[in-house]
């Protein structure tokens, strides 16, 4: 089914394409510049804390230098001709010494055999451990060289603790970090509240951080996935389900790498701000464009108005229209044609009116004309008509006489009978009464009077039954003698009732009758009625569709659709010949005279079913094998009337 | 107005992407801060070593990995409010747990098939042949203090000092006994903490001349400290240590001092040498740092479980279950075959530190 068009006001379409141009093209330059300004929001982010990574590399570069310028010292003192670590004064200046920078823990020195020779430690537990199968001691192989180790836990400290390790020409110093406190030594750098920052050793384990509990656990940083990242130093990545962006930076002389982290939400949170504004700045921008907008599609809307208005003026014959010259050239040259062509139109009304005068009189003459033939139609369609009416009350005259004949011929017998009889008897009787007066009435003559008598009332009695049955039928052909009740009712049910109770008919015959149709068939009219139609055919088709022991089928279907229920009695028997189709239905045809048949039965359905109960009925036969009766009944009889 | 709809339509197709499959969880319990830590930091990167290989090759049937670390301090006390966490977190598996000390705790959460859970070092002979929700693919503490009875009786030595480290009391305790059982001379029982106390009580044990064996069932830590302050004034003695402190720790630690100090510990096959090879060599390029058995035995511990995720119906504990036990696996040991118990039947071995190198000499 094809929609109907919608029909919107040329205004608003204007408008709304209005504002939906410009909504796309802010979404479109907002999109351009929320990617611009992302990229440049995280650029700069990188480059902040980039330097902020570089300054705390610096930082730590100068702590480192500070520890490294701290061992030198003690190389040198170690170095020094006459030093022995066995001597109360070098033990106690070197106590001095490391207790001095407060940037270790507690030391060792070590001999050429990596043996402790010193502790800071009080209890000097460990004088003589063998330490040279620590890496941090392995490692170093050249005077000057210096190491700083994997973390560890110390049981000594109970902390998580690297060492740095350092060779002089005759021993090792091993100084050892406390890597819990270690931001003390850093806290002076720009970390800002934001930021998080992580101090990663030459193996990736986690030495310091303002997350502290990634030291105590000796976190390694590869355990944190790296999401996304095109440049080596520019990365992000997840911790604790946040999202942080990273930049690092390397310390050569500690092997240590510094990474700062900032939460990337510093980064959405200026873009969301963007988007807001953005936002903010589109919605004003297309309430300013709209009342721009609005006047200048007002003046187009009215321009087009007026158009529309000079057409309805010039529809109504009025051409003196003027137009006032507008801004736009497009109006204008269509206000100059419409000029062009409202004086088109009266050049060409002039010339109509010219040739309408010569048709008028053409028209005139040609009126007259037909005006006169008009009257002769009339009276020949008069005369048409009387003459049907003639064949028609000759036609009804016909049937009614075929209708009195019929009827005349079938009383006749009876009444011609009884007629006879009557006279008969009345003059049996005026005989006997002659004889009595006479006197010479007999016992045998009055005994055969007697007799006569007798048998004269009974055949009188007889015919006269059979009038009246006669005048019964008529009766019931002219269906006023029936009380029907309007009712609901469920048409199978009437129909099955009524195949079963007619099959005592069929009993001695080889017939079947079959009933094909839903068994809910609901509808409100004359079941009474429907009962008689039913018999009627089905009685007729078992008395005459089928031949003397011919055997078949008689199948009453039907189907109901929302307003009708059309209705079938089939037989499969010897048909009807197609010469007597056409009255069969005519009251008192019957091809069964001699068999008692009136010709009445099917004069009765038609009546029924037609008259009373508002339907339709057709007859389908093919002489030698079939009779088929279509009829079609309105549901409710209610919506007949 | 349709175009809007349209456009609107495109946008939402565009944001709201595809569902992947849900990561399976899968929880790592153990001390990995504060004293006795090394070994939960060893077991920690070997187990997340793994998940990034089965993660790297695709996951589990199209399903990756979520590990999650949990630091259950080494302490009893808190693996209540652990599994309590595990079960807020819908975790059903757990790999992890250290000492045989938290055995009674850990074996309450596993008598339901809420979580099923997998321990490499847990040796309690608690866990022994009991039917429940605990894998174990080490070998029962019984059978080290069995070895480690006939192999100071084998190499001579009528009497031993035996230091238990009470950190871990019931490993300690119950190796004191099995061994006891199985070794007939005389034997010096000190309690071990980390203090100058304990120190001097075995100070005192060794210079009384009375015993020719020390066996130091404490961690690697513990082991290369005491073996280096009895050195000092004792360079006889014989050393002896349990499958604990088998670590570089020890060797960096001890130093030359743990030189000839012998350990019992799981029988390693040789067939198996390469696999054990490449775990350490894929450890020390991960991590910049040796692994030591607690790392290898949790891999291994790590890869059992995946495998039988892999073979199981449905990734469920009590599925998962059904393929570990009676099941034999190859891990970096040998042939690890899981009993009806959930529990590793074999033997202990002995190895000894040459030149720096823990060397198997059974």
């Amino acid at each position: 089914m094809k929609k109907k068009r919608k029909h919107r006001k040329l205004k608003n379409e204007f408008l709304l394409n209005t504002i939906i141009t410009i909504t796309f093209l802010f979404v479109f330059v907002m999109v351009v510049i929320l990617a611009f300004n992302a990229k440049l929001f995280s650029d700069e982010i990188y480059f902040k804390n980039r330097l902020v990574s570089d300054t705390l590399v610096t930082q730590l570069d100068e702590h480192s230098e500070s520890q490294l310028m701290a061992l030198d010292y003690y190389g040198e003192f170690l170095n020094e001709d006459g030093f022995n670590p066995q001597n109360n004064l070098d033990q106690e200046r070197l106590r001095f010494l490391l207790q001095k920078d407060e940037m270790f823990m507690s030391g060792q020195i070590l001999d050429a055999e990596a043996r402790v020779i010193y502790s800071s430690s009080e209890d000097q537990g460990d004088i003589g451990f063998d330490l040279s199968m620590q890496p941090y001691i392995s490692v170093l192989k050249e005077e000057g060289d210096y190491y700083y180790s994997n973390t560890f836990y110390s049981k000594t400290h109970n902390r998580v603790m690297a060492s740095l390790s350092y060779k002089t020409r005759d021993y090792y110093v091993v100084v050892y970090l406390d890597l819990s406190h270690f931001k003390d030594h850093i806290n002076f750098l720009p970390i800002k509240d934001q930021l998080e920052y992580i101090l990663l050793d030459h193996n990736g384990t986690i030495v310091s951080s303002s997350k502290e509990d990634l030291v105590e656990a000796r976190m390694k940083f590869s355990f944190y996935k790296v999401t996304e990242g095109s440049r080596d130093d520019f990365k992000k990545v997840i911790i604790d389900d946040t999202r942080y962006l990273l930049s690092e930076s390397y310390s050569d002389l500690m092997n240590w790498t510094v990474i700062i982290l900032s939460d990337y939400n510093m980064v959405l949170k200026p873009i969301y701000l963007m988007v807001l504004l953005s936002i903010g700045f589109s919605v004003v921008m297309i309430a300013l464009i709209l009342v721009f907008q609005n006047k200048r599609v007002n003046y187009i809307v009215k321009k087009i108005q007026e158009l529309n208005d000079n057409l309805g003026r010039i529809q109504k014959g009025v051409y003196d229209i003027v137009f006032i010259d507008t801004p736009f050239v497009e109006f204008n040259d269509m206000a100059r044609h419409f000029i062009k062509s409202t004086d088109q139109i009266q050049m060409r009304e002039e010339e109509i009116r010219m040739l309408n005068s010569n048709l008028e009189s053409i028209v005139d003459s040609r009126t007259a004309e037909l005006s006169d033939k008009n009257i002769e139609l009339e009276a020949l369609l008069k005369e048409l008509q009387d003459t049907q009416d003639l064949l028609i009350e000759s036609e009804k005259s016909a049937s009614f006489s075929r209708l009195i004949a019929g009827i005349a011929h079938e009383i006749n017998t009876p009444i011609g009978v009884g007629v006879t009889m009557s006279s008969y008897l009345t003059e049996a009787s005026k005989k006997l009464d002659k004889a009595n007066k006479d006197k010479t009435l007999t016992k045998s003559q009055f005994n055969k009077y007697i007799e006569d008598t007798l048998e004269v009332s009974s055949i009188l009695l007889e015919n006269l039954i059979k009038a009246g049955e006669l005048i019964t039928s008529f009766k019931t052909a002219s269906n006023n003698n029936f009380t029907y009740d309007l009712i609901d009712f469920n048409f199978y049910a009437l129909a099955a009732n009524l195949v079963k109770s007619l099959k005592t008919q069929i009993k001695n015959k080889d017939i079947s009758i079959r009933l094909a149709m839903d068994n809910k068939m609901l509808m409100t009219s004359y079941p009474s009625a429907y009962s008689q139609v039913l018999t009627n055919l089905i009685s007729n088709a078992i008395n005459h569709g089928f031949g003397e022991d011919q055997s078949g089928t008689i199948i009453i279907s039907g189907h109901m659709d929302a307003s009708h229920l059309y209705l079938s009695v089939k037989d499969d028997g010897r048909g009807i010949p197609n010469e007597i189709k056409g009255d069969i239905f005519e009251p008192f045809f019957s091809t069964n005279r001699s068999g008692g048949g009136m010709g009445l039965g099917l004069s009765i359905i038609q009546n029924l079913v037609v008259n009373k109960l508002k339907g339709s009925i057709l007859i389908d036969s093919q002489e030698g094998s079939y009779t088929e009766f279509k009829m079609t009944f309105p549901l409710d009889f209610h919506k007949t009337k | 107005m349709k175009k809007i709809g349209i456009f609107l339509m495109a946008i939402v197709l565009i944001l709201s992407g595809c569902s992947s499959n849900k990561p399976i969880k899968v929880a790592y319990v153990a001390g990995i801060t504060g004293d006795l830590s090394e070994l939960g930091i060893y077991g920690r990167n070997a187990f997340l070593m793994r998940v990034d290989e089965i993660n790297a090759q695709g996951g589990i049937d199209g399903r990756l990995i979520e590990p999650l670390v949990y630091d259950d301090l080494n302490d009893p006390e808190k693996i209540k409010a652990i599994y309590k966490e595990i079960e807020e977190e819908e975790i059903d598996f757990v790999v992890g747990h250290i000492l045989s000390s938290l055995a009674e705790s850990v074996l309450k959460e596993a008598s339901s098939e809420d979580v099923l859970i997998l321990t490499a070092t847990m040796s309690t002979r608690i866990i022994d042949n009991v039917d429940d929700y605990l894998i174990r693919t080490c070998i029962s503490n019984s059978q080290q203090g069995k070895k480690m009875g006939q192999l100071i009786k084998d190499d001579g030595h009528r009497a031993a000092i035996l230091v238990t480290d009470q950190r871990n009391k019931t490993y300690s305790d119950e190796f004191g006994v099995t061994f006891e059982s199985f070794y007939d001379g005389q034997v010096m029982t000190i309690p071990y903490l980390p203090d100058d106390e304990s120190m001097e009580k075995i100070l005192q044990a060794v210079e009384s001349g009375e015993y020719g064996a020390l066996i130091m069932v404490t961690p690697a830590l513990d082991t290369a400290l005491i073996s280096q302050r009895i050195r000092l004034i004792n360079n006889s003695l014989d050393f002896y240590g349990v499958s604990w402190s088998m670590s570089p720790d020890l060797i960096a630690n001890g130093g030359k001092h743990v030189e000839g100090l012998k350990i019992v510990y799981q029988e390693a096959d040789d067939q198996f040498k390469e696999a054990r090879d490449k775990f350490y060599a894929d450890y020390l390029e991960t991590y910049k740092e040796e692994s030591n058995f607690v790392g290898q035995i949790t891999y291994e511990i790590s890869d059992i479980l995946f495998k039988a995720m892999k073979a199981s119906k449905k990734i469920e504990p009590d599925q998962v279950k059904k393929e570990l036990i009676n099941h034999s696996f190859h891990g970096l040991s040998g042939l690890i075959t899981i009993n009806e118990y959930g529990d590793r039947p074999g033997v202990y071995t002995t190895y000894i530190v040459e030149e720096g190198q823990f060397i198997q000499i059974d």
